[in-house]
């Protein structure tokens, strides 16, 4: 502040005088113009309001104002004045009497009060500077106070919109502050968690695991930091928590399964190792270390040939190589030297998705055993096989001439790298194993020289190209008639390589030691310096000469000089220091802050000089106080959070909080700055500069959203962001959380790829998959679903359930659906409609998903049952049909259990035909039904069919009123699951044999017509012929006796004839050839003459014949000669059956409209069961009554009668007699003659 | 002595053809219109041969002869069936009730006096024969 007094005094200072009195105006405008040191200019106003208008208008830098104004007055004034340029300072004037209202306006913001009348202008100008002072003091300090305020909302805005949970606590844990995510974490209200106790430890400092348990049982895991803090001026806690539960449970199943898998990958005995594709180890199993005797750590990132062959190339057989190429499990075996085992390898090649070898999986199995048995084997044939080939030097045995191998050892082919079958027969100069040709023709000048070559050094090369020297022995030896050479070597390369690492190691150091651009020093116990490296004589300014007389003490500085001196004698007594902090003065007097290990350099056991490698820590340090300073001005909050806070302006990094550090390895002084963009993933950059555009301009985007950042390393890494547009330095900018997601990616990541193995499994499983909102959309389905239901992925999203069911099912699926909702696992058989329309049954069951407690989706398995119910319904419809067949059969159709002959099915006609109800004729039995059958006999009778097969007979059946029925019936028994059924279809025959009966008793009616009849013709034959043969032969002499027999030939000639003529009557009616030719005919005189034919065979027989008929009879139209038939006929019947002695009268008489004609004899009578079939043909009453009457005379005079419109019948009383009458119609004519 | 001849005929010209004829060969002839007339004449008579008719009023000719054939004293009685009834299962059921002999009408009358006279004979030399099984 000192220095702004000089500018006050250089310039202008605009005074604004409010004063009435026009005298102590001018006054003060004198005293202040006459001012030596400043130049005042004074604008004089008489008024407040003039005042107040020229301070809007044109400004002061200073108010001097009288209190009592025109216009206002006392501390009205001061108040007005204040509220108009609160930054102006304010010295107000007052009178004698009115000091304490102006000590009264100070204390309202006046900066000072001058009392008229004891104004100096010394005191005055004093008075009016302190006043500008005062008053710019305050402005800064309200500015300040503004800052803070700002910045406390910054950061109140950063703890309200923290995704952590934010909690402060007093120190007594009452909860002070809740932020938002404080809410969602404990899931309570703020209301809930404000002014509670805070019942978790505190740890103050550390992160600890908090378990949180909700109302609902539901648990929480919370990651806690709680740091101490000072709140609203008191001493509090900052609670951070952070929901780990997700991230817990991932670990927690994530861990199980890498122990599952570590657990077996451990257990399997043999050797298990991935590698990756450059043969590296990444991951060994328990068998693998312990066989080498090594910890996993140790074997982790070497090559596998060094590791198992001790080699820096792989064998050539490798099968990893092989697999690299192949892409395929390769196989090998090898010998190992160290362990010393025989193994077999086993490589399979891990593939990335694009087929690329991204590693492999080899699986070592010790075979030892197993060579050593085949070893074993070999023993007893070779022993010197055995020797040669288990020595431990090289062996090789080779033509002396061409060099070419006969036999080498398995040390040879592992050092050399060779395969046995690579050198053997291979002539070793041209696999260039000798590395200089030259040296096989000194190696054979030894030979010859000395017969033997002891320990010869010569270079030799492995196949993959490596210079190694051996010590070579060789002598001569006869195998076959070939000289050989058999050779040991040693590989001494090792050794040599050591002494010429030695050698160079020493030069590097040097070199390292002098070049260093740490500070070196070596010096004795007492301080004096041994050697110091070039870069420590160029920091401290000393030279060569000059350090040789200087000691420690010297170097350091002074305040440093005993925590040195004891630092030394640590060491000398044997220890190592590190991280020692130093601070060295150069030769000029800088201060070099160092910071270094320091340890001792012994000889013969003794520690005889200490050694400091010391690093210039100068810069770091002051960079490090910088920092200290620049983090001090954030809170406690910024600084221990976990989230990054940067705020951006215009694309540029404004602020950046320390765990930027941490996130992407940049300390924030290096971002701010720097634009944001810069540190964005290239495919985030656009999505990020759209979303801060849209901020900016006030549009409403998302808060939270996930990108990458790019580390300093050149690593990227997940965060999620959580912007928000804050007032920064006047003008928007961008408040942005940063959060490491890095675990949680992984954890995504992990469960993604679990996801997506039960999804592969999922999608090709061939039940049908779906998964359903509650509001009916597909969430998923699998591709079984899409196939079967024809729907491609696009459809279904647009799809509901109630689309693909059938619209007949929807009714009960929708209850199904809901009862599923509602926690229900649910067997479903269901119609699903396929896009095409195709109805698919389904068969399945469907369970719902919950996630906290709220269901999210239902999951059914289907399968397609489609063609099973096609099936089914075609057997339906199959058994509908042979049902309709079986029901609507004109004959019985029953199924009946063969064993108990039970009527298991049957149809309507069955029971109906035999006046049963459905359910009564259930109850039956076969023999119920059968006349002739018991059960015993149905068995029997069953078992027979099921010999034959089918079965026809006739049986009877009884109804259920006991009549008896005929029937037909074929049986066949079929086999049902085992079951004997017999199937019987019968039919009712009974009306056929009635038919039958009736044609047999026709034929037998004929029969004994035609007998009759041979009998009626043969007996008038008998006479004719005899009387006339009689005659003939002369056998008659007596004319009279001639003359009776002649008479009789002609009588029975006669009857013949009648006889014929009737039976072509018969004829003639059967044939419907019969004819009636009417004509109006005297009736009386037509009957009285055919009773007159009758008179003598009456006399004949002694019967009486007697007439009673009027004497007047109308005329009648008739045939007259059927008439006279008829009459005749029945005459002739009466006179036929009348015993002698017995009368024959006939009646005839005219009544109402008809003539009655009417015969009775006294005669048998007729038996009652014959009357109703007298008037039919063939039928004769009686044989014993029949005397030439073939059974035709009634019929035909039936016949007649009834074709004359008339009417015939008999009556008869057995043993009285019998009439028979007939009537014919009588036309008008004939009733006139009556008259 | 003159043979006695019953016959039993219902119809009038044959009963007199047969009466003529057999009169005329010298047999006795006796006559019934019926089978109860037939019976009676049979077993009072004592005929020594029938002929009989089949279709008579009342009894017919087959119940006769079986009739006749259960009474002892006609039992062995000589049976002409002379019948219009000419089929052979007639004839059958004639020798069948009893009769020794079936004629079927029309038969030439000297056919009829050839049975009888044949019967007769039959009955001569069989008498002593069923003696023989009787005693």
């Amino acid at each position: 502040m000192g220095n702004q007094m000089p500018e006050i005094k250089d310039k202008t200072i605009k005074v604004l005088l409010i004063e009435d009195n026009p005298d102590d105006s001018e006054l003060i405008r004198r005293k202040l113009v006459r001012s030596g040191n400043s130049q005042f200019t004074v604008t004089p106003v008489k008024r407040l309001k003039e005042g107040l208008e020229y301070l809007a208008r044109d400004g002061a830098d200073l108010i001097v104002s009288d209190l009592g104004l025109p216009d206002s007055h006392g501390l009205d004034t001061v108040t007005r004045l204040l509220c108009q340029a609160p930054y102006t300072p304010l010295v107000v004037l007052s009178g004698f009497d009115d000091e304490a209202i102006a000590i009264k306006a100070v204390q309202l913001g006046a900066q000072d009060y001058l009392v008229k009348g004891q104004i100096e202008s010394t005191q005055m100008e004093r008075s009016l500077f302190y006043a500008i002072e005062r008053s710019w003091l305050q402005k800064e300090v309200d500015q300040h106070t503004q800052e803070l305020w700002k910045i406390q909302a910054n950061l109140y805005k950063i703890l309200e919109k923290n995704a952590d949970a934010i909690i402060v606590a007093s120190k007594d844990r009452q909860t002070l502050f809740i932020n938002p995510a404080s809410e969602s974490l404990f899931r309570r209200k703020k209301k809930e968690l404000l002014n509670k106790k805070f019942d978790f430890p505190l740890k103050g400092g550390k992160t600890s695991e908090i378990e949180i348990t909700h109302s609902s049982g539901e648990k929480t895991v919370a990651e806690m930091r709680v740091v101490d803090i000072s709140w609203e001026g008191k001493p509090a806690y900052l609670i951070s928590l952070r929901d780990i539960t997700e991230r817990k449970t991932a670990e927690k199943r994530i861990k199980k399964a890498a122990e599952e898998w570590r657990t077996t990958f451990d257990s399997i005995n043999d050797w298990v190792s991935i590698h990756d594709r450059d043969f590296k180890f990444t991951r060994v199993n328990k068998s693998l270390s312990n066989a080498f005797n090594k910890t996993p750590g140790e074997i982790i990132g070497k090559y596998c040939c060094q590791l198992i062959h001790g080699r820096e190339t792989p064998l050539p057989d490798c099968p990893h190589l092989k697999a690299l190429k192949t892409k395929k499990p390769e196989k090998g075996e090898f010998r190992l030297c160290n362990p010393d085992i025989y193994a077999e390898v086993s490589v399979s090649p891990i593939l990335d998705d694009e087929g690329e070898f991204i590693g492999s999986v080899h699986i070592t199995k010790d075979i030892t055993e197993r060579r050593q048995a085949e070893s074993a084997l070999q023993e007893s044939e070779e022993k010197f096989s055995k020797a040669f080939r288990s020595s431990p030097t090289m062996i090789a045995i080779t033509t002396l001439k061409e060099g070419k191998f006969i036999e080498v050892n398995d040390s040879f082919t592992c050092a050399t790298g060779y395969a046995r079958e690579e050198v053997i027969e291979h002539n070793s100069i041209e696999l260039g194993i000798w590395a200089k040709a030259e040296d096989r023709a000194r190696m054979l000048q030894i030979l010859k020289e000395h017969g033997i070559v002891d320990s010869e050094e010569f270079e030799f090369r492995t196949k993959s190209g490596e210079i190694r020297t051996w010590l070579f022995s060789g002598e001569i030896i006869n195998i076959g008639s070939e000289p050989c050479i058999i050779s040991t070597t040693v590989d001494i390369t090792e050794r040599k390589r050591a002494e010429e690492k030695l050698r160079e190691s020493e030069e590097r150091y040097r070199d390292l030691f002098e070049n260093a651009n740490d500070l070196i020093q070596s010096c004795t116990a007492d301080g004096h310096f041994i050697f110091v490296n070039k870069a420590w004589r160029e920091a401290l300014g000393y030279s060569d000469e000059e350090i040789a007389n200087l000691t420690i003490r010297d170097t350091v500085h002074p305040d440093l000089i005993e925590h040195c001196e004891e630092i030394i004698q640590r060491v000398i007594s044997g220890e190592t220091i590190r991280n020692v902090q130093t601070v060295f003065r150069a030769k000029n007097g800088r201060t070099i802050q160092v910071e270094g290990n320091v340890n001792g350099l012994s000889k013969e056991g003794k520690v005889v000089a200490t050694r400091a490698i010391f690093r210039d820590i100068t810069e770091r340090k002051q960079a490090e106080e910088a920092l200290r300073e620049s983090e001090a001005k954030y809170s406690a909050l910024v600084e221990k959070s976990k989230d990054g806070i940067i705020i951006i302006q215009d694309g540029v990094l404004k602020f950046v909080s320390p765990i930027s550090l941490e996130l992407v390895g940049y300390r924030p002084e290096e971002l701010v700055g720097t634009y944001f963009m810069k540190m964005i993933t290239p495919e985030n950059q656009k999505k990020v500069a759209k979303r801060y555009a849209d901020r900016m301009a006030g549009k409403k985007v998302t808060n939270l959203y996930e990108i990458s950042l790019i580390k300093k390393n050149g690593t990227t890494v997940p965060v999620e962001l959580n912007a928000t547009l804050i007032n920064y330095e006047g003008r928007p900018a961008d408040l942005i959380l940063i959060r490491d997601i890095t675990e949680r990616k992984l954890a995504e990541e992990k469960l993604r790829e679990s996801e997506e193995r039960y999804r592969d499994l999922f999608e090709n499983a061939n039940d049908l998959i779906q998964s359903v909102a509650p509001d009916g959309h597909f969430i998923f389905v699998n591709k079984a679903w899409r196939q079967a239901l024809g729907y491609s992925e696009k459809e279904v999203a647009n799809l509901t359930l109630w689309d693909i069911i059938h619209p007949d099912s929807i009714p009960h699926c929708k209850e199904l659906f809901q009862r599923v909702l509602s926690g229900e696992t649910s067997n479903i058989e269901t119609v699903f409609v396929a896009k095409d329309g195709r109805p698919i049954h389904v068969e399945g069951n469907a369970n719902n998903w919950s996630k906290d407690g709220k269901i999210v989706a239902t999951r059914g398995i289907f399968r397609d049952i489609t063609e099973r119910k096609q099936a089914e319904e075609a057997l339906r419809e199959s058994e509908k049909k042979y049902r309709a067949i079986f029901e609507q059969a004109e004959d019985s159709i029953v199924v009946i259990d063969q064993e108990t002959g039970v009527l298991v099915d049957f149809n309507t006609k069955a029971h109906e035909n035999l006046g049963y109800s459905r359910e009564e004729f259930a109850k039956l039995k076969m023999a119920d039904i059968d006349a002739f059958e018991t059960t015993e006999e149905f068995r029997r009778h069953a078992k027979n069919i099921q010999k034959e097969g089918i079965e026809w007979f006739e049986s009877k059946h009884r109804t259920k009123s006991g009549e008896m029925r005929d029937v037909h019936v074929s049986n066949k028994s079929l086999n049902i699951k085992g079951k004997i059924f017999g199937f019987a279809v019968w039919h009712d025959i009974t009306e056929r044999k009635r038919a039958e009966e009736k044609l047999r008793q026709i034929d037998q009616m004929k029969q004994e017509f035609l007998s009759n009849v041979s009998h009626e013709l043969r007996t008038p034959l008998q006479s004719i012929s005899g009387f006339v043969k009689l005659i003939l032969r002369g056998e008659v002499p007596d004319p009279e006796t001639q003359q009776e027999f002649l008479q009789i030939i002609n009588r029975e000639s006669q009857y013949l004839g009648n006889l014929i003529n009737d039976l072509l009557d018969m004829s003639r009616l059967e044939s419907g050839r019969f004819e009636i030719k009417k004509q109006l005919l005297p009736i009386r005189d037509i009957i009285t003459d055919v009773i007159k034919s009758f008179h003598s065979l009456a006399r004949d027989k002694a019967v009486a014949l007697s007439e009673d008929i009027p004497t007047k009879l109308p005329e009648i139209e008739a045939d007259g000669d059927r008439m006279r038939q008829v009459i005749m006929n029945l005459l002739s019947n009466a006179v036929k059956f009348s015993d002698p002695g017995g009368s024959v009268t006939v009646k005839v008489e005219s009544q109402n409209g008809e003539l009655l004609f009417q015969v009775t004899d006294q005669g048998i009578g007729i038996p009652e069961e014959a009357m109703p079939h007298l008037f039919e043909r063939f039928y004769q009453a009686e044989d014993k009554l029949a005397r030439g009457g073939a059974g035709l005379g009634l019929y035909i005079s039936k016949q007649i009668i009834e074709a004359h419109g008339g009417s015939i019948w008999a009556e008869s009383q057995a043993g009285k007699g019998s009439t028979f009458s007939f009537t014919l119609p009588l036309n008008g004519k004939g009733e006139d003659t009556h008259e | 002595m003159n043979k006695k001849i019953l016959v039993v005929e219902d119809d009038p010209a044959t009963l007199r053809l047969v009466d003529y004829t057999l009169r005329h060969e010298g047999y006795q002839v006796l006559t019934a219109s019926n089978g109860l007339e037939g019976i009676r004449k049979a077993h009072n008579e004592a005929p020594d041969l029938i002929i009989l008719d089949v279709m008579l009023p009342g009894m017919d000719g087959f119940e006769i002869c079986h009739s006749l054939r259960s009474e002892p004293d006609t039992a062995q009685l000589p049976i002409l069936m002379f019948s219009a009834k000419a089929q052979e299962i007639d004839k059958d059921t004639g020798l069948k009730v009893g009769a020794d002999d079936y004629l079927a009408k029309p038969a030439d009358p000297s056919e009829i006096v050839s049975r009888v006279g044949k019967l007769l004979a039959q009955k001569k030399q069989s008498a002593p024969a069923r003696e023989k099984v009787n005693g």
